[in-house]
């Protein structure tokens, strides 16, 4: 046993020497520490600035200047300093796993916190700083504490100092391993690549893209016309006015809504009094020909319509009709009883309303209201149409007239999952509503993100660096290699074999 | 009680998957292991395979929806990947984790019966939907099955050391390796689908952050594995991290508060 007292045996010669933490060659503390640190210093800034300002967004042109400096600066040293013991630590396993680690927690406190909107959070920043506090709403204290965690940004973490910084820091490990490996042109470089600079673009489009990316909604009712999209906030006030450069007109609007369930209803525990509600025996999607059986009764559909209207003589059958706003469907129904005997009848429901209702708090929210029309096959079953909620879309689509300056007016039919494009904007199909007179208007989403082209060849690459690493995967990594083999196992389709000059963490082992 | 329809068919299947299992203890003689293991497992696999068909086609859309139909291609993968494995690599070793993942995914579409709903809303509607999703169950599939043979083998390390370049490691190593691209080409496209739907190709929702995080969890692992001389033990502790994360945001995530305001409601049920 070595006690002070006795001298300190020397190393044995060819023994490996014990690195001093921040002693070259780096490699794991320094990256955490260095990091760690960093993260620190981000939070406490993000705490002095935080009532300031709702969340961070880098202005035009340095959304560019800043990401593009950034990886060129680290590109260039990664090929000028490639053997350097720091530039070998920057674009190392190291660095790159702690900051991918970084970005992960801080990921998952994005989910665990609740994350809010800019103007919600600029709002109670606002009413919090006035010299009224007490007007912010209970609604208001209750969805986002005001203390605390807002002081570190963590309810808009995306947009905070220390998210930027994070994605910084691997944008710099990517730009300084991309910088080291760009002259090699050994095959297996080629999905590393690809990796690796699809990440670079899709990060650096993401920062670009977030300062100059718009979006506003463009509300139009059948026949109507803009040249605007309008940014609305919480309160559905205006707070942006966009111009398309470009004229859009609705021609049409048509909703395609799915069938109600026609629904058979026991009301035997309703009249003797054993509960409130009527059981559903059972239901079927009111669609022709469909037939379903319960309690011995048959009902068999012959007819559907959307949306109907009443017959004018009695006995005559309903009638179809236009959809105008909600449907109000109709089902006629062959119902064959267990004696054989059968009947025809119609079922409807009535129109769906929407109406504004008083809140505890003392506001209006808007529901919806649809009546069951119930008819009757006996003394203890009803048939009655019924929507779950409310009619519910199969499919919305706008047909729309786009004219731009000098060009020649284009149709298009803006649907769910197919945009159309003014100019520099991508028109997307957002949704619909209904307005107080009953009156279906479209809600188109307009967008525009110059940073996009940027994106989208980082998204190629990736998934053909994917791919790529699919099929070229090594058959073993170099903690399988035994330190006793002559030579390592060569893998039978190499992506990256080890080199001289590439960086084997030897000396980095978990 | 609202019947389930997969009642009979998740029980049958199970009782083959649970046959299979014993095929693959290894004392059993060859001849009898094949019997007992690989036809009851493609006799199983064979009939869940025409229980997603025939959701398909009562449906009229992809069986994709929920949590219950997502898990249910999830475990129609597995057993793929389990034979391919076993056929190109000449290895048993995950066989056994492989199917009680594969059996343990059907148990909540088993227990918990969630009413066929043959509305699809129209941000479904797209030929992204089918791929985005099986390519995503394809890898999750995988790394569920590493992260029980990884959970089992730790446990297994307790008792007996590992080495480096067993059979275990090299089958968590394949199933992490197959996941890891899969992952990835199921994210872009989704992010893609997402431009073309809403109009942006990534908003951090709490749902596509979970995803995220999922995909970087691999991303450790991956340069981990390949870049340094990682330790069997933190091999499969990766391993299984990554399961966790997985299971988190395949389901964990859907109760909590964040989520609620998520665009993927959808596949919450």
């Amino acid at each position: 046993m070595v006690t002070t007292d006795q001298p300190v045996a020397p190393p044995a010669p060819g023994a490996p020497q014990k690195r001093e933490i921040w002693q070259m060659p780096w490699g794991w503390p320094e990256a955490v520490l260095i990091q760690g640190g960093v993260l620190y210093v981000t939070f406490l800034l993000q705490y002095l600035l935080n009532r300031k300002t709702p969340g961070l967004i880098v202005p035009f042109p340095l959304n560019w200047i800043l990401p593009g400096a950034i990886v060129l600066i680290a590109i260039t040293l990664g090929m000028v300093g490639r053997r350097h013991a720091f530039m070998r630590w920057l674009s190392g396993v190291p660095f790159a796993v702690t900051s991918i680690v970084i970005y992960t927690l801080l990921g998952l406190v994005g989910i665990l916190i609740v994350q809010y909107s800019s103007d919600q959070i600029a709002l109670a920043l606002k009413l919090y700083h006035s010299a009224h506090p007490e007007m912010i709403s209970e609604l208001m204290r209750q969805k986002l504490p005001l203390d605390g965690l807002l002081d570190f940004g963590l309810h808009k973490l995306f947009s905070s100092i220390p998210f930027l910084v994070a994605t910084l820091m691997i944008m710099l490990n990517l730009s300084a391993v991309v910088g080291r490996r760009l002259l090699t042109t050994r095959p297996g470089n080629f999905g590393f690549m690809l990796n690796h600079v699809g990440l670079l673009l899709v990060m650096v489009g993401m920062i670009a893209g977030s300062a100059q990316r718009i979006s506003g909604n463009v509300y139009l009712l059948p026949n109507q016309s803009d040249m605007h999209a309008y940014k609305l906030n919480d309160d559905n006030k205006v707070v942006a006015t966009y111009p398309l450069g470009g004229t859009v007109h609705l021609d049409n609007f048509m909703v395609d809504f799915y069938p109600p369930n026609l629904t058979m209803i026991d009301i035997t525990g309703m009249m003797t009094g054993h509960g409130h509600q009527a059981p559903i025996i059972d239901s079927e999607w009111a669609e022709k020909g469909r037939v379903f059986e319960a309690d011995g009764l048959t009902c068999r559909i012959l007819e559907y319509y959307p949306s109907a209207q009443p017959p004018t003589n009695d006995g005559a059958d309903w009638q179809p009709a236009p959809v105008i706003g909600t449907p109000a469907p109709a089902v006629k129904v062959e119902v064959t009883k267990p004696e054989g005997m059968r009947t025809t009848l119609w079922v409807t429901t009535s129109k769906p309303e929407l109406t504004y209702q008083q809140t505890p708090q003392g506001g209006y929210e808007r529901v919806w209201i649809s009546r069951i029309v119930p008819a009757q096959l006996d003394a203890t079953h009803f048939l009655a149409l019924v929507y779950r909620e409310m009619p519910q879309p199969k499919a919305f689509h706008a047909s729309l007239t786009l004219t731009e300056p000098g060009k020649t007016p284009v149709t298009r039919m803006l649907e769910v999952n197919k945009p159309a494009r003014i100019g520099d904007w991508w028109l997307y199909q957002s949704g619909y509503d209904i307005d107080r007179s009953g009156e279906l208007f479209t809600i188109i989403e307009a967008s525009k993100d110059p940073a996009l082209p940027v994106v989208y060849t980082g998204l190629i690459c990736m998934v053909l660096g994917a791919l790529v690493a699919f099929w070229f995967t090594p058959r073993r990594s170099i903690a399988a290699v035994t330190p006793a083999a002559e030579t390592p196992e060569e893998p039978t389709q190499p992506v990256e074999p080890a080199a001289a000059s590439d960086v084997v963490e030897e000396d980095n082992a978990l | 009680m609202t019947p389930n329809p997969f009642h009979t068919t998740g029980i049958i299947i199970l009782l083959l998957w649970g046959l299979a299992i014993i095929g693959y203890i290894p004392a059993i003689s060859r001849y009898t292991r094949f019997m007992l293991s690989v036809i009851p497992l493609l006799i199983g696999w064979s009939l869940l395979t025409l229980n997603l068909i025939d959701q398909w086609q009562t449906l009229g859309h992809p069986p994709m929806r929920t949590v219950n139909q997502t898990m249910m291609w999830a475990s129609f993968f597995l057993p793929l990947i389990m034979l391919g494995i076993q056929l190109f690599r000449k290895t048993r070793i995950h066989a056994i984790p492989s199917i009680v993942v594969a059996a343990g995914l059907l148990m909540r579409p088993l227990l918990k019966v969630e009413v066929a709903d043959r509305m699809l809303m129209p941000a479904l509607q797209s030929p992204w939907f089918a791929p985005h999703v099986l390519i995503y169950m394809l890898s999750y599939g995988a790394i569920a099955a590493a992260a029980l043979l990884a959970l089992t083998y730790l446990i297994f390390s307790l008792f007996r050391k590992l080495q480096a370049d067993s059979d275990i490691i090299d089958v968590t190593r394949i199933l992490m390796r197959i996941a890891y691209p899969l992952l990835t080409i199921g994210m872009l496209m989704g992010a893609y689908w997402a431009k073309l739907c809403w109009g942006h190709y990534w908003g951090w929702d709490s749902k596509e952050t979970a995803a995220f995080i999922s995909w970087t969890s691999l991303l450790i692992y991956t340069h981990l594995d390949y870049r340094t001389k990682l330790s069997p033990r933190w091999n499969l502790g990766l391993a299984l991290l990554a399961g966790m994360m997985i299971l988190f945001t395949w389901v964990l995530i859907n109760y909590l508060p964040s989520a609620q305001g998520s665009e993927h409601v959808y596949a919450m049920q």
